[in-house]
């Protein structure tokens, strides 16, 4: 039941997510450059609930992007559930850090994924991508995941509340 | 808290998810029917939707222009007036020349320049994504509105349709990077054509190849459609004006280089502005035309 009511939601979430970050969230433009919510969404997720979690969420919320954008359908989705995954993976030594630096893990996987992505285009023959400025992208998506990165790792422990709950139990016997 | 998971079990699922990703991409890449089918169907489904949250949203996003671009909009507020004011004192001897060329046009049964049935079409969003230099319009395939179309307002060319559901259609821009259109100088010679390569958002097209100093071409010169045969684009339609070629009376840019005898040399890189802001779009209006292949 716990693990149901997670998955209601991440769908509910990522949903909401996608619809904002397309209709929204893009048009925002700071120095010319839109946010990236999705890939926030993936990076927190990946911050609070682990690797595993995380690369799920990045899949889904990258998927969802997927749908709305010219690139090839899957690669947004290959590249936030890669980046989702080795964030999670490099919190798991450093449980117990302040969250100022999982806020800073936030900032840093952001400018990851935003250089993944590009990369990724560009080896699937995304000429496109060239004619965008990369450096200012991947600094304002940076900072900007940053500036939102404790409301969004709140969003993420929401997600995950269910399953934390079910298993504080198993963490008192360990 | 939530205890993160680790080892086996995480790299089996980044495996799958990976395994899943890249199964879609070659899918995607195939053109696999079933896929295109279930993302046209889903895409027909979550645009209107999305319709609706940008409608409703912006009102905010508005506020945030406003905020953001005030002194730009300013500035930009004044130019126009200035505009509009020497505009307004052209159109009475444009409106002469006009009737002169249709009088011409019909003696010699040619049909006038963009005269062919037209779609005005609303823009509901814009890119998407940072690297995405698309927008969105509200007519469909079920409008009449299909791939390749030529997408223009009354400044000149904004794009070409390169997605359509039903209700929706997706424009590709005119400066995105690798954008071609073949376009010729007005006035000039009709051979004379050349094509015009998008750079990325916000940056000039770049003509292609050498320009001979012979053609007179010189900052202000304006671009139209080139129309020929194979072309993507019908004929006439206004593209933009050359820049920074440092020639001409308003010439902006490095002056013109010079060969030994003191000839001109070929242009290279001549950059094109297009006429159109394709960062201010509110409404285009679709070219019911196809390339004949």
């Amino acid at each position: 039941m716990p693990r149901l009511h997670s998955t209601a939601r991440v769908i509910a979430m990522v949903t909401l997510v996608a619809l904002v970050q397309v209709t929204f969230v893009s048009q925002v433009r700071i120095a010319g450059v839109a946010p990236d919510t999705l890939l926030l969404l993936s990076v927190a997720s990946g911050v609070v609930a682990g690797p595993d979690r995380g690369a799920l969420i990045g899949f889904t919320a990258g998927l969802a992007y997927d749908m709305f954008l010219q690139t090839p359908l899957g690669m947004s989705a290959l590249v936030y559930c890669v980046v989702a995954y080795l964030v999670g993976l490099f919190q798991l030594p450093l449980a117990g850090q302040p969250q100022w630096w999982r806020a800073m893990s936030v900032v840093g996987a952001s400018a990851l994924g935003v250089v993944l992505w590009t990369l990724t285009g560009l080896v699937l023959g995304q000429d496109q991508l060239l004619g965008v400025s990369l450096p200012r992208v991947v600094v304002v998506v940076a900072l900007v995941n940053g500036v939102l990165s404790l409301p969004a790792l709140g969003i993420a422990s929401w997600m995950y509340a269910p399953l934390a709950a079910a298993d504080r139990p198993l963490g008192r016997v360990g | 808290m939530l205890q993160p998971s680790r080892g086996g079990r995480s790299r089996y699922v980044l495996a799958l998810l990976v395994a899943t990703s890249v199964t879609l991409l070659t899918l995607d890449f195939r053109n696999f029917g079933p896929l295109e089918r279930a993302q046209q169907s889903l895409r027909e489904v979550v645009e209107p939707v999305a319709g609706a949250f940008s409608s409703a949203t912006s009102p905010v996003r508005n506020v945030w222009h406003g905020i953001a671009d005030y002194g730009e909009v300013k500035s930009e507020n004044n130019r126009l007036r200035d505009e509009v004011a020497k505009l307004r004192a052209s159109t009475v001897g444009e409106a002469n020349a006009r009737d002169q060329l249709n009088a011409i046009l019909a003696q010699k049964g040619i049909s006038a320049p963009g005269g062919g049935p037209t779609r005005l079409a609303r823009v509901v969003s814009g890119p998407p994504s940072n690297f995405d230099n698309t927008i969105r319009i509200d007519k469909g395939a079920d409008d009449g509105v299909a791939v390749n179309m030529t997408v223009v307002t009354d400044a000149g060319l904004v794009g070409r349709v390169k997605e359509t559901t039903r209700n929706r259609s997706v424009v590709q821009l005119a400066d995105t990077r690798g954008f071609a259109v073949g376009v010729r100088l007005v006035g000039g010679n009709a051979q004379s054509t050349f094509i015009a390569r998008g750079q990325g958002p916000g940056q000039p097209l770049l003509l292609e190849g050498k320009i001979e100093p012979s053609l007179g071409l010189q900052d202000g010169t304006s671009l139209v459609t080139s129309g020929l045969d194979q072309s993507l684009y019908p004929p006439d339609v206004l593209v933009g004006q050359v820049a920074g070629t440092g020639r001409g009376p308003n010439a902006t840019g490095a002056p013109p280089v010079t060969v030994p005898g003191g000839q001109l040399a070929p242009q290279q890189n001549v950059s094109v502005k297009l006429f159109v802001d394709l960062r201010a779009l509110s409404y285009v209006t679709v070219m019911l035309w196809q390339p004949s292949s």
